[in-house]
């Protein structure tokens, strides 16, 4: 079987942004006025200059900024993109993280409605959702319908909201008028290019990948390796997503994690944190003295201290392609190492096994880590190119939307 | 890895709860050509689950419900609308965990607001009212919150409800633990199923269910099929949920009345 190369795979995401968003409401349960103003765009031809020493910034993008407000690790543009409402886009130094800041955007952007409207809202959907790329820059695009008011002085609204984050900062764009959802994203598109631009990146790999939840696009997962001069490796991973868990809310999760791995693929140490819904959920650190690992910490506020049991070694992150490389040279049929995984329990180590699959069409690899099984199809490099978890009739599926480099010492 | 760990957590958040159904929580279920409503208060089904084995392995611990495996993915169950519990009764039953810490302060402050009575049986359902009243912002936003949390934010879903109930029943000195499995709801017109999670309390010399999420509920019929209990109270709780759901179906097929 031979398989999509990552360069494809970014390719299919960068042309079909926002085309593919997953709908929650039927267009046809409108009418047809309403229907007709969804779907209007415009091209946005003007463009102006967007400069912000901080970053190192200085380019032309799509639409007219203005900067409204600026303070110590915060920008506020309005953008006019040549329709009724203009474009809001904010810079954040310091954020919670892309679900968790572009919630608490939205929530303040239609109490401003209420604001200015004088009617209070009197009902609020999930009305789209999307995980897409732009570059190498994963982002996020939720869209809230909302209603204002009762009776025949009922309004409603469609607002649209895109975050991606970037190496120095989070960026968050907001429209809230009905349709120009691409050109909404055209301009948001040229906003985040201004910045991966400026940008230096010194990973030796890094890997980017969607999450769906019973096919409904949620969120996202990136990884990046880098070196230091002593040759220790780096893994910065962080994930965003939001899953609506009913019609009308929005659950969401924000993680962040560094660790360090000696060459040989074995942990020296993380750090993670995760916010869910604005608080705090955990956060952890792990390290070994005298031989022996200490985790300390947080969940849900309580205090975490733990000796683990397993004194030996811990797979890395990257220790895990490591394995799986080795694994795939050999004549085994698979492979066991440990690793430390927070999420699952922060007070012991997981038993991880990689069985190689003969002639199964979902995928030639499968990962087992206590009572949690995925299926998946690696490449040449042990790089998982999609993968799902099945369990209780849901489906969680990871695809492969980039990667750059192998997760192998440059 | 570390993605699918963590968006597994939430999977929790997206069941039942007293305000409605999350998206996420709905089984398959399908009724037995011909079968008509209202069912009997005694049902047999087909499950269909990845690990018939240990589904078949955990069922045997409850009474009232029995399986039997067809084939490597099918069990014919036959159960009826509150099997009970009848393995050991584990000192973790009566204990603070992390998860059922009955012992932090927001917690001992929600325990401290209920008026117990006198009836037995009345008692118990009190434990129910008490939660689902004291819960005043139903939500699926939650993956799993502890006790302690619940009793601060008082918001969640069917785990957040179970988990305080236990909490509850633990400090009134009633062996109680927290049970995740599947609700099949039994409404006028239709009958559904979705992942839940109730608390099982030992009263009066029996294992008895417990659900603040669904007290008051007017469906017509609620049948409790259990997975597991949640086994692990630890920091390490999500890897019991893990476990427990592993013991789910993924769909309930042929369900008739006895």
């Amino acid at each position: 079987m031979k398989y999509l190369s990552p360069l494809i795979l970014v390719s299919l995401f960068t042309y079909s942004v926002g085309a593919n968003a997953f709908d929650f409401v039927n267009l046809d349960e409108f009418p047809n006025w309403y229907q007709e103003l969804i779907k209007q765009e415009k091209s946005v031809k003007k463009k102006s200059k967007l400069k912000i020493e901080q970053f190192n910034i200085d380019k032309k993008v799509k639409g007219k900024f203005k900067l409204m407000e600026e303070s110590e690790g915060y920008w506020y543009y309005q953008v006019d993109i040549g329709t009724d409402v203009p474009v809001e886009c904010h810079i954040f130094k310091e954020f919670d993280g892309p679900s968790n800041s572009l919630h608490l955007l939205i929530e303040h952007s239609l109490e401003s409605s209420e604001a200015h409207y004088e009617k209070t809202i009197t009902g609020q959907f999930n009305y789209a959702l999307d995980v897409g790329l732009i570059g190498d820059t994963p982002y996020l695009l939720r869209e809230t319908l909302y209603n204002l008011g009762d009776g025949e002085d009922r309004v409603s609204g469609i607002l649209k909201g895109l975050v991606a984050q970037t190496n120095q900062s989070l960026q968050i764009c907001l429209h809230n008028e009905v349709g120009y959802r691409q050109t909404f994203f055209s301009v948001f598109e040229s906003f985040i290019t201004a910045f991966t631009e400026s940008e230096e990146n010194t990973e030796f790999f890094e890997a980017i990948y969607k999450l769906s939840f019973d096919g409904i696009p949620v969120g996202y997962g990136r990884e990046k390796y880098t070196t230091d001069n002593e040759g220790d490796v780096s893994l910065v991973n962080d994930t965003a997503f939001m899953v609506p868990v009913d019609a009308n809310s929005m659950s969401r999760t924000d993680t962040l994690s560094i660790s360090w791995s000696n060459p040989d693929g074995s942990l020296i140490n993380a750090h993670e944190y995760s916010i869910d819904n604005s608080v705090l959920g955990s956060k952890f650190d792990i390290e070994v003295k005298d031989d022996v690992w200490h985790v300390g910490g947080e969940l849900q506020g309580k205090a975490v201290n733990a000796v683990l049991e397993h004194g030996g070694w811990l797979a890395s992150g990257f220790g895990s392609y490591v394995e799986l490389a080795n694994l795939m040279k050999s004549e085994e049929e698979s492979t066991d190492f440990h690793m430390w995984i927070s999420d699952a329990d922060p007070t012991t180590v997981m038993d991880v096994t990689i069985s190689k699959l003969v002639d199964n069409p979902e995928g030639n690899f499968k990962m087992k880590m206590g009572p949690i099984v995925m299926t998946y199809q690696g490449n040449e490099n042990g790089v998982i190119e999609r993968g799902y978890i099945e369990q209780a009739g849901s489906k969680m599926t990871l695809d492969l939307m980039y990667s750059k480099g192998e997760p192998k010492l440059p | 890895m570390r993605y699918l760990i963590t968006i597994l957590i939430l999977l929790f958040g997206y069941d039942v709860s007293a305000q409605g159904r999350s998206s996420f929580a709905e089984l398959n279920l399908e009724l037995a050509q011909g079968q008509m409503l209202p069912l009997k208060d005694s049902i047999s089904f087909h499950l269909i689950a990845t690990d018939v084995r240990a589904v078949a392995d955990s069922l045997a611990e409850w009474d009232n419900i029995s399986a039997e495996i067809i084939d490597r993915t099918t069990l014919e169950v036959t159960m009826s609308a509150q099997p009970i519990f009848s393995g050991e009764i584990s000192d973790q039953y009566s204990k603070a965990s992390f998860v059922v810490d009955f012992d932090e302060t927001s917690t001992a402050a929600f325990i401290s607001g209920f008026e117990p009575s006198t009836g037995s049986a009345f008692q118990l359902e009190n434990m129910a009212m008490y939660v689902s009243e004291y819960i005043d912002e139903p939500n699926y936003i939650h993956g799993f919150n502890i006790a302690s949390v619940v009793a601060d934010q008082r918001s969640g879903d069917c785990t957040e409800y179970a988990v305080l109930t236990t909490a509850l029943a633990r400090s009134l000195k009633l062996p109680a633990r927290v049970v995740i499995g599947t609700v099949i709801i039994e409404e006028d017109s239709y009958v559904s199923a979705v992942g839940h999670a109730w608390t099982e309390v030992r009263h009066n010399e029996q294992w008895q269910i417990l659900d603040a999420a669904l007290y008051g509920s007017v469906s017509r019929q609620l049948f409790y099929l259990p997975a597991s209990e949640l086994g692990n109270e630890g920091p390490g709780f999500t890897l019991g949920l893990f476990s427990a759901t592993s013991k789910m179906p993924s769909r309930i097929e042929g369900l008739k009345s006895l």
